[in-house]
């Protein structure tokens, strides 16, 4: 068994080379060389230590950037312990591995997922997919929102390298405790995102918000706000949401357009997870939410209030069941 | 759509970048710097926070303000716009050290052969020169 597994591992390094000596000798040579870019030669001469700079992407580069995912997937396989096993991603044995618990309140337990993974998993788990000979990742298995049958349990957790590895799954988003804040100048939300799922440092997330939506009385007349993207990051570190909007700006809708309006944006996630050749966004279940800001006269006061709501959404093409936390709302006296 | 997490990643080994001041910088990058005339050239633009506590917006691909092309300044940043803390926001705000690659691609082509250069200035911070040679 270990020898096999040196086996994959040694193929996984003649691939990853492999694919760095194509970069190197013919797209790096050719685009540092022939373009001549002195910052990007002198970076060609970093990659074999394993780095590359990517230059701005398009149809050209295509290759290049190719081949970098293909040494970049190969060397983060190989920097893992090669005495741990290699989670194969057909592998849906054990308990899973040790999983850091944040038990919330807010977290609805008939939720899919079972626990916030903090620690991306324990030392023994890995999570790795199967590298195939090609430097590229094992196949793409389907990823259920459920979490398939590998999922980590709430309280659970094997010790630290005496089970197998769960297959990496993302099955949604919980909101954690909320804040608010008016600073004078900007007021808004802040909620803490918790993506649920198993094995989530193998797993890499992205925030999607829609173009707003629904604009009423007063706000009836601002312009539309276009959908956009947070990039994709692992997704057991996700940085916290922040629903912000300008005091100034909303008093004047309000002052100037009829007072009471509202408008509202989508927001969902997407995901993948290269271990298991799941390269392509996929639409996460269970995470979407209605975000929507509302100034309202209160007596003599102005208010602004901003809820995040748990609903299905659809943005750009993509769809998400609600997410898994029901309601988080601020409301603040803007004057 | 406009993902930018692998370009964030290859960000690191970028030598030229631009100068640091008040812990952050910002730097554009481009893959040709000798073009064909009407050959297009694609600007990337990455925001840096290098000390801890900067609040980083990452949510975009956000509009660039301020790039210079030839000392021309075709999107001037609002007056009044902070250059890094949009007031109507929603989304993923990181906490520096950070880097945020998610801004627009710009391109541009030229005409007349010889050097040109662009250059990123918002508010006070200024980014790496990229000298483009079109032959």
């Amino acid at each position: 068994m270990r020898s096999s597994q040196h086996a994959k591992l040694e193929a996984a390094r003649e691939a990853g080379e492999a694919a760095e000596r194509t970069w190197q000798q013919e797209d790096a040579r050719q685009l540092a060389g022939a373009i001549g870019n002195q910052a990007f030669a002198r970076a060609v001469a970093t990659a074999r230590a394993g780095t590359a700079m990517l230059p701005a992407a398009g149809p050209a580069d295509a290759g290049l950037t190719s081949a970098l995912a293909r040494a970049a997937d190969a060397r983060r396989a190989l920097a893992r312990d090669p005495g741990d096993p290699p989670a194969t991603a057909t592998t849906d044995g054990g308990t899973g591995g040790q999983t850091p618990t944040v038990t919330t309140p807010e977290i609805d337990p008939g939720g899919a997922g079972q626990a916030r993974s903090t620690g991306g998993g324990d030392a023994g788990g890995g999570g790795s997919g199967q590298v195939a000979p090609d430097g590229g990742a094992g196949q793409a298995q389907a990823v259920t929102p459920d979490g398939g049958a590998t999922s980590a349990q709430p309280t659970g957790g094997s010790a630290p390298g005496s089970g197998g590895a769960s297959r990496p799954t993302a099955t949604g988003v919980s909101l954690g405790s909320s804040s608010q804040w008016n600073d004078g100048t900007t007021y808004g939300l802040i909620t803490p995102i918790i993506v649920r799922g198993t094995n989530l440092a193998d797993v890499l997330d992205s925030e999607l918000v829609g173009a707003s939506i629904d604009h009423t009385g007063s706000m009836a007349s601002r312009p539309s706000a276009r959908s956009n993207n947070s990039g994709f990051m692992p997704a057991d570190s996700i940085p916290d949401d922040r629903h912000g909007s300008g005091v100034a700006d909303h008093l004047s809708y309000f002052d100037n357009h009829g007072g009471d309006g509202s408008y509202a944006r989508q927001q969902m996630d997407l995901f993948k997870i290269p271990s298991l050749g799941i390269n392509t966004p996929q639409d996460m279940p269970n995470s979407g939410y209605r975000i929507k800001r509302e100034v309202k006269r209160d007596g003599t006061s102005v208010k602004g209030i901003v809820t995040k709501t748990a609903e299905a959404v659809s943005i750009d093409g993509h769809t998400s069941t609600p997410g898994l936390t029901a309601k988080r709302e601020a409301t603040i006296t803007l004057r | 759509m406009h993902f930018t997490g692998d370009l964030a990643d290859h960000y690191d080994d970028w030598i030229d970048k631009g100068p640091v001041k008040d812990g952050r910088r910002l730097t554009i990058m481009t893959a040709r710097d000798r073009v064909q005339a009407g050959q297009e050239v694609q600007v990337v633009h990455v925001v840096e926070a290098t000390e801890p506590g900067l609040d980083v917006y990452l949510m975009g691909p956000k509009e660039v303000f301020g790039e210079a092309v030839d000392g021309h300044v075709a999107n001037p940043l609002p007056e009044g716009m902070d250059p890094f803390a949009p007031a109507e926001y929603d989304g993923r705000v990181a906490t520096g050290p950070a880097v945020d690659a998610n801004y627009d691609v710009t391109t541009y082509t030229f005409d007349a052969p010889g050097e040109h250069q662009i250059v990123w200035r918002l508010a006070g911070w200024t980014s790496n020169v990229l000298r483009v040679t079109v032959v």
